[in-house]
């Protein structure tokens, strides 16, 4: 029993991580259906947002609130320039958005350099969980990633941005018969991905070496969370998120991480295979 | 391989091909080739050996892309097992060296054969096509790098493994640069013609009104699935080869040879040469590489940003592929000159 | 021809998308001795009878067979290498390729070069046989889908509105090419414009609401007071 609490919260954190990492991909891939390769690099500038704001001498919480923001505009100009051009056909946003991922990833090195940068996380140190002393922070990355998705679902469904967005996929004509703008709520929408991203970005930077490389060990990963968990459907994310967190903490205890993650990978593909419309469906 | 038994599954292809154009452009690139070498020396050759190789792998890639018009993003994976194959076979295992590269070669390219059967088959007869099919071959890539990298015992790890034997048939070694060369110049050729015969007959056109309507295919009589499986496995098994030569010639592999910037890299040799022509795949990469070398020189950063750029420029300037918008430019040209007259 | 056709027979056929029952419990017997047409409004289930013939969809219940191999469950490719072939109500043809290319992929093993100079001569296409699929006018796309299928020397010939588009001079060619089919190929046409049904001189089958409400010489169909009402009396 003892053995299994520190399983349970590893796995829980994994989970945690790819929810909010795969929450904003959710929103681009399963409701816009626009395949975004770049969804990697908008975790990295979140990251690197954090390294920015801690240098300048501002703290993590600053740079939780000014990642979002960041990765919103950034998001909403890449819409407006290339995005938007691209809503018809799936290979060209492969191509479009692979190329800007190159393109963000080398801007990122050549400005920070190639050495991993080092952040620093609040809650240092550690607290008892049934008797087994577990780092702080990952508690809090735990409860806020579950936080972070109990409010997305609640603007998709409670909201009118929501209502409009949801209208708008159904049938961009009908949408704008009724007074609402695709376009506008398009840009809107990717550039709320755009954010999700950055903030999971800042969430993961204490965890992890932050390069400009980083966003692509969680590009595979999300669009698998959101295939699997059923597209188009924001709640499908935590059941892709539940699935693929737990296997890989799973295996990871008996096999070397990155062969743990490729072995999930493999799943994930056999998985689609007999349910492609993923576990919990629109 | 397994394109020669294609026809039979097929039953009922006909010998009714034609060669166009494209095949005479092949001809007189292979006769260039073929006499480079009296114009070249050392290094240099090594170099041109190196994109006859890379040129082999593009050829691969367009078997399958330019002809269903799917997109494989994890073509490096084929190319990286065909390098793994004949690596780990020759470091790993007492084989007689006088056999040791052709057993290392077919365990490349089997390995890669088998890995396109099956997850060619998991999403090909799953139903997946296009930009999914994109997507799960990129995964494909990154669990392919997650495992040579993550493997120290077997791949060698980050650094990947030393000391892979030339090319040996029977005790006769290419290991010279003329030889390796001419080794690879021949079985691009041999690649390539055979792609141009085999895609130039009924399967070429099934392939074609394929990616048009693959329901009507359907009840036509053929199964589609089985047909884009087995070009699917033909093309990855043409990678390997590639793959395994590379790494025989150059006596090492690294996990950058089964890495996502080469499945990248890969894409624009055949975007640039012109998709579906078979022999734009062997221009194309003679053109990228020249430009590489031009690129690359300024700054380290400078050439994944150019492939980066280069990937937007395809879909919002050149839709069709550079080739076709050249050639789009100048038929436009002859006309307003026609119209002037 | 000398071989035999064996019929193709639908029993107890249904078919429904959820709650909605789209085919309901159709028998009927289709052989090459007379031309079967098959009539009723929009939505009676009409192109969803064929796409079960042809594999497209499966039955939700009852059984096709032809001759005696059962039909069920079988993959659309395997019904057409039994002989069956399909022309869709859109023309679906390969518009990327030309017209020759297109008999090409859809041209039987067997088919000689004199065999399929007489079909395109039968649709009127040889001296488009070099044009892109995409730049045919409508009717000839229809008559190039017609063309494919017969290049496949069909035993069955399932035909989803082949008037549809075409001018009246053609629908009259197309009458009379199908006459000719007779007693040689098993013909099922889909059909909406009644002079051509009455043209065709074809038994009918009326469908509504997925279900055989009439079937007979067309002339006995004009005279059925049900078919009036539903259908005919309503044009």
């Amino acid at each position: 029993m003892e053995a299994l609490i520190p399983f349970a919260l590893n796995a829980l954190t994994l989970i945690s991580i790819l929810l909010i990492v795969s929450m904003g991909m959710a929103i681009i891939f399963g409701l816009m259906n626009v395949i975004n390769l770049a969804h990697g690099e908008f975790i990295t500038i979140g990251a690197f947002t954090l390294v920015v704001v801690q240098t300048l001498g501002g703290n993590f919480w600053l740079a939780l609130i000014a990642a979002p923001m960041v990765g919103y505009m950034i998001g909403l100009v890449l819409e407006k320039a290339l995005i938007a051009r691209i809503y018809e056909n799936p290979l060209h946003a492969i191509l479009v958005t692979w190329g800007l991922s190159l393109i963000l990833q080398q801007v990122i090195q050549l400005i920070f350099g190639a050495a991993p940068q080092s952040v620093t996380g609040p809650f240092p140190g550690s607290i008892d969980v049934f008797g087994v002393a577990y780092p702080a922070y990952r508690l809090f990355l735990i409860a806020f990633a579950l936080a972070t998705f109990a409010l997305t679902i609640a603007v998709f469904k409670k909201t009118r941005f929501g209502l409009d967005l949801r209208a708008s996929i159904q049938s961009s004509e009908m949408a704008s018969v009724m007074g609402v703008n695709p376009d506008k709520i398009n840009a809107r929408a990717f550039a709320s991905g755009a954010a999700l991203a950055a903030l999971a970005g800042v969430l993961l930077a204490p965890l992890t070496a932050v390069t400009a490389f980083m966003g692509i060990n969680y590009l595979a990963r999300s669009f698998f969370v959101v295939l699997i968990g059923g597209a188009g459907s924001i709640s499908g994310v935590a059941a892709g998120s539940g699935l693929i967190g737990s296997l890989e903490t799973a295996l990871s205890y008996e096999i070397p991480t990155t062969v743990a993650q490729a072995l999930v990978l493999a799943l994930a593909i056999v998985i689609l295979r007999f349910r492609p419309q993923g576990i919990l469906p629109a | 391989m397994t394109t020669t038994t294609m026809p039979s599954a097929l039953g009922r292809l006909t010998q009714r091909r034609k060669l166009g154009p494209a095949f005479i452009v092949a001809i007189v690139v292979v006769i260039v080739l073929a006499v480079l070498p009296a114009f070249a020396e050392g290094y240099a050759l090594t170099s041109y050996r190196d994109v006859l190789l890379f040129a082999l792998f593009a050829l691969s890639l367009d078997l399958f892309w330019g002809k269903t018009g799917i997109l494989s993003f994890g073509h490096a994976t084929f190319f990286g097992l065909g390098a793994y194959g004949i690596a780990i076979t020759a470091i790993h295992f007492e084989i007689d060296p006088s056999i040791v590269s052709l057993v290392g070669m077919l365990v490349g390219v089997g390995m890669a054969a088998g890995v396109a059967l099956v997850v060619g088959y998991f999403i090909l007869y799953g139903g997946v096509r296009g930009a999914y099919f994109t997507i799960v071959t990129l995964a494909l890539t990154l669990i392919a790098n997650h495992v040579a990298v993550g493997w120290p015992a077997v791949t060698g790890g980050d650094s990947g493994l030393i000391g892979v034997p030339p090319i040996s048939i029977f005790g006769w070694t290419l290991a010279d640069p003329i030889s390796s060369y001419y080794l690879a110049l021949t079985v691009l050729a041999a690649c390539l013609f055979g792609s141009m015969w085999v895609m130039g007959g009924r399967l070429g056109l099934i392939l074609t009104a394929i990616q048009d309507d693959e329901i009507k295919v359907r009840t036509l009589g053929y199964k589609t699935p089985f047909l884009l499986l087995m070009t699917f496995a033909a093309s990855a098994s043409m990678a390997a080869v590639a793959g395994g030569l590379y790494a025989a010639a150059n006596g090492f592999v690294a996990p950058d040879m089964i890495a996502l910037l080469l499945s990248t890299e890969v894409i624009i040799w055949v975007a640039v040469g012109g998709s579906g022509t078979l022999i734009g795949a062997v221009i194309g990469t003679a053109i990228v590489w020249w430009l590489q070398q031009k690129i690359s020189s300024i700054n380290a950063s400078a050439w994944p940003i150019a492939i980066g750029s280069f990937f937007i420029l395809l879909v919002l300037v050149f839709p069709k592929g550079p080739a076709a918008f050249v050639i789009d430019r100048i038929r436009h040209l002859r006309r307003e000159e026609g119209a002037d007259r | 021809m000398t071989v035999a056709i064996p019929p193709l027979s639908l029993r107890n056929v249904s078919r429904s998308f959820g709650s909605f029952q789209a085919v309901a419990d159709v028998s009927e017997d289709f052989g090459p001795d007379e031309l079967n047409c098959i009539i009723g409004p929009n939505g009676a289930g009409k192109s969803t009878l064929l796409n079960m013939i042809c594999g497209t969809l499966s039955v939700s219940s009852g059984s096709i067979h032809f001759g005696d191999v059962s039909l069920g469950g079988m993959p659309g490719e395997k019904i057409a290498n039994l002989g069956i072939a399909r022309k869709f109500q859109v023309p679906s043809v390969f518009p990327s390729l030309t017209v020759m290319e297109n008999f090409h992929v859809s041209a039987a093993n067997d088919l000689s070069q004199d065999g399929l100079d007489r079909i395109l001569d039968t649709v009127n296409l040889h001296a488009d046989s070099q044009t892109p699929a995409a730049e045919l006018p409508h009717g000839k796309k229809q008559w190039l889908e017609i063309g494919m299928a017969l290049s496949m020397r069909p035993k069955v010939l399932l035909l989803d509105e082949p008037t549809a588009g075409l001018s009246a001079d053609e629908t009259r060619a197309t009458a009379e090419f199908l006459r000719t089919l007779k007693g040689r190929v098993t013909v099922v046409v889909i059909e909406h414009d009644m002079a051509f049904v009455r043209d065709l001189k074809a038994r009918t089958i009326v469908l509504h609401h997925g279900k055989v409400i009439a079937s007979g010489s067309f002339a006995d169909i004009e005279r059925n007071d049900l078919v009036r009402d539903v259908y005919l009396g309503r044009k």
